[in-house]
């Protein structure tokens, strides 16, 4: 008896640009990490 | 009143429900009202000293208008940590959580007495510790590092504050127990389970500071005292110095779970009482358990990770550390979707459409619910940062720099001390049996909590990523200190004006309420908010059953630190206690 | 509130309470439904944590973006001791261009504080404390490290471009923590070689 209506789109497209916000932010001070040069 | 219904199989000799009387509620309430209250008292302290904190950073030192009570910024800094992370957090949850199991379990507590001494022992610990605060014989910061050294009173005060929170945990399992005979086949409520799971892992968790004190730091402050000396010349002997790589070692053992037991009561609204708020219902009952349960498992043999940028812990246990550090995302990652979901179920049945247009239709205008929201949006950023933390070879871009007060400032400052606020707005008015004075003032509260913590968080991130500038010093009187931080600090201090704010009106609020008169009674009487499942049926049993979760958090922690402490152990030196440093 | 029960199968288990049990095998009581969406949501979440996890696995390892490691105990009593690379701290020249910097931390300085090295250099650093818990961040490296007296900290940078670095103290020792600073100072090749 399983009906759509509980169907969270409002959720998934939240988390879709949530995801995105993170690979962005991290990436970022990745990014920074890597111009500042290696340790060893 | 509720009534417990009886099992038909399984009912063992002699047991009976035993039902909630108003008496057991007046107890309960009691409980929790003073524990709340001995919270909130402590960060009305805390909280003014982290404006002092943000002004002196930007150029104003206000610390001579404390003299002769704070002496220095240092001074300060300590008892905002000690008095906002150690102390309005624990008393916060100790109370919480014995309102929500008794409330939850519908059962009284089993020994009432064991939760008052819980009580008792911790506010004479806190009582202990803010001699020294005040005196300025204990400015080492909440953390302690050996081999700086404080007045042993503050160290005997922390062992007290937490033993009395064990102590607290202890009646929740016996009533925990007793509530199991009388239910043998019933499955846990959600909300007593994840008070109970937190307890558990906190008891756990603060093994390591235990040890690190009473090992390593609190004989040698002993010996420190003239006092003590005076009294029993023997301890005389018992300044030995300390390894400072196993004391670090052993307090981050009990530092990152440390954060999930502030963070997990909040996620305990979350999911079990907001969706309730704003006409929603608990998107999966079943993974908000799996969550809690993992906690349990994880949230310990991670704490390395505090320690990327120590000498003397190989990489290898660094990047193992890491390893379970990002599993550790994951049922944080799971929390975002099930409760955003459960939230969102409410929306909708509120007449929300559209893929987010249906953000408007939650119920902003429930000072209670609105909170938890920002709180929750907070931690999204706090969340990332926390990851960033966690990336191993990342964390020398930010590691000690402001980044991290923005990191925590996001995360048990807003998704737990905004998410707390959120629940006393409506925990209030149930204890006092008064109207919350007023709900446009606690909006208020919780709008410009919402901005001034952005605007403050954003500018310490990135005056810490981009310029490197140190946390836990006095930046205002830095030599080092550079033209490019301005606009960084001018930020921030918009951002911990906007906060300071925001902390009156909570004090107003909460005063208010206490304080108003009869005549502002509550028309009805408040109930604790209780989310439905979505889809009510049967737990799985390994959901709802201690050994396996409990056996396999030991097993990781013995395999993460059991042969790296014996290292430490074996290896270690006894350095000598620094004399006093400020 | 619910009637009591028959149990049909001993394994399975009935909320007092609750709706109708689902359909009879026991299994099924066992395992956890996920909304399908949901489960997409974890998929993703595991797929980036796994990305990110294997760009640091790649960059500390495979790259030499690393993180202070082992290297060695030290008797912080015992740090003035002739022989002590830190009773006289500063910067030795291993090669051209390669150098070894022991910087020695205590209330509330680093010894040296100025270092003076040609752009193009390579320099390894070697700290430790005489007292406290100290810290050190240089500006614009990655070099980032606790210093702990009883403990030598290493890592190395490299430094092409000319300019100042600031390496501050970033780890409270006492009342003066925020005045412990240094500079190291990258100068260009022809100011170098004069």
């Amino acid at each position: 008896m399983k009906k759509e209506p509980d169907t969270p789109h409002g959720t998934i497209a939240l988390l879709l640009v949530y995801a995105l916000i993170i690979i962005f932010l991290w990436s970022n001070v990745y990014f920074t990490m890597l111009s500042r040069g290696v340790t060893q | 009143m509720s009534v417990q219904t009886l099992p038909a199989a399984g009912l063992a000799e002699g047991s009976r429900p035993v039902l909630l009387t108003d008496s057991d509620h007046k107890t309960v309430n009691r409980l929790t009202g003073l524990n709340i209250g001995v919270g909130i008292g402590a960060l009305t302290i805390g909280l003014w000293l982290g404006v002092l904190q943000g002004l002196e950073h930007a150029g104003l030192n206000w610390y001579s208008y404390l003299a002769p009570g704070i002496k220095t910024y240092y001074q300060g800094l300590t008892i905002h940590g000690v008095l906002n992370a150690l102390t309005w957090t624990t008393f916060f949850i100790c109370g919480f959580f014995t309102y929500v199991v008794v409330n939850s379990l519908k059962r009284p507590l089993r020994y009432p007495w064991i939760n008052m001494l819980a009580f008792v022992l911790m506010t004479i610990g806190l009582l202990l510790a803010a001699y020294p605060l005040f005196a300025n014989l204990a400015t080492v910061l909440y953390t302690f590092y050996p081999p700086m050294l404080a007045d042993w009173t503050f160290y005997l005060g922390l062992v007290l504050l937490v033993v009395g929170s064990w102590v607290s945990g202890y009646g929740l399992y016996f009533t925990y127990g007793a509530w199991r005979k009388e239910n043998p086949d019933a499955t846990t409520p959600f909300l007593a389970l994840g008070a109970l799971i937190t307890m558990v892992m906190w008891q756990i968790a603060t093994l390591g500071v235990a040890a690190e004190i009473l090992f390593l730091i609190l004989p040698s402050a002993m010996a420190n005292s003239a006092f003590l000396v005076g009294l029993f010349p023997a301890i005389a002997n018992w300044n030995t110095g300390s390894d400072p790589l196993l004391a670090r070692s052993l307090f981050w053992f009990f530092g990152h779970p440390l954060v999930y037991f502030w963070l997990l009561p909040a996620y305990l609204s979350w999911y079990g009482m907001m969706p309730a708020q704003t006409g929603g219902k608990m998107f999966s009952e079943n993974l908000a358990r799996l969550v809690f349960w993992l906690f349990l498992l994880l949230s310990v043999p991670v704490g390395f990770h505090h320690q990327y940028a120590d000498p003397g812990i190989p990489q290898a246990w660094k990047i193992l550390h890491a390893t379970w550090t990002m599993s550790l995302a994951f049922p944080s990652l799971l929390t975002a979707f099930t409760v955003i979901a459960s939230l969102e179920l409410g929306a909708r049945a509120r007449g929300g459409k559209g893929y987010l247009r249906w953000i408007f239709k939650l119920n902003w205008g429930d000072p209670s619910y609105a909170a938890q929201n920002f709180a929750m949006i907070l931690f999204a950023f706090g969340g990332i940062s926390g990851i960033t933390n966690a990336s191993y070879n990342m964390n020398m871009v930010v590691h000690n720099t402001t980044w991290l007060p923005g990191h925590f400032h996001l995360t048990v400052g807003s998704a737990t001390t905004l998410t707390f606020f959120g629940i006393l707005y409506w925990l209030l008015p149930k204890l006092t049996g008064k109207k919350l004075f007023t709900k446009t003032l606690a909006l208020a509260q919780a709008w410009t909590w919402f901005l001034g913590m952005l605007l403050f968080a954003n500018g310490y991130h990135l005056l810490g990523l981009h310029h490197g500038a140190p946390r836990r010093s006095m930046l205002g009187d830095a030599p080092y200190r550079v033209a490019e931080w301005t606009p960084y600090l001018i930020e921030t201090v918009v951002g911990v004006t906007l906060l300071f704010i925001s902390a009156t009106l909570f004090f107003l609020v909460v005063f208010g309420t206490v304080l108003s008169p009869r005549s502002r009674r509550l028309a009805k009487p408040v109930e604790m908010p209780v989310a439905e499942p979505l889809h009510p049926g049967p737990t799985p049993k390994w959901l709802d059953t201690w050994t396996p979760w409990v056996a396999g958090a030991v097993a990781l922690i013995l395999l993460s630190y059991g042969p790296i402490l014996y290292q430490l152990i074996r290896d270690m030196q006894w350095i000598p206690f620094a004399p006093r440093v400020w | 509130m619910s009637e009591p029960r028959q149990e049909p199968v001993p394994e399975t288990r009935h909320e007092p309470g609750g709706d109708a049990p689902p359909a009879s095998d026991a299994p099924s009581q066992e395992t956890l439904h996920v909304d399908r969406f949901e489960a997409a949501w974890m998929r993703i979440a595991a797929a980036v944590l796994a990305i990110f996890f294997i760009s640091i696995l790649v960059s500390a390892f495979a790259s030499g973006f690393q993180v202070p490691g082992v290297y060695q105990r030290i008797d912080p009593t015992k740090l003035y001791e002739p022989g002590s690379p830190f009773a006289d701290p500063g910067l030795r020249e291993l090669a051209p261009g390669k150098y070894e910097a022991y910087i020695r931390a205590q209330i509330w300085s680093f010894t040296p504080n100025e270092i003076r090295i040609p752009a193009g250099s390579e320099v390894t650093f070697y700290t430790t404390s005489q007292d406290v818990q100290h810290g050190i961040k240089i500006q614009g490296t990655n070099i980032n490290m606790m210093i702990l007296p009883g403990q030598v900290s290493t890592l190395k940078a490299k430094f092409d471009t000319p300019g100042t670095y600031d390496f501050v103290c970033h780890e409270y020792c006492g009342q003066l923590h925020h005045t412990m600073y240094g500079q190291l100072i990258v100068e260009a090749e022809q100011v170098a070689a004069q």
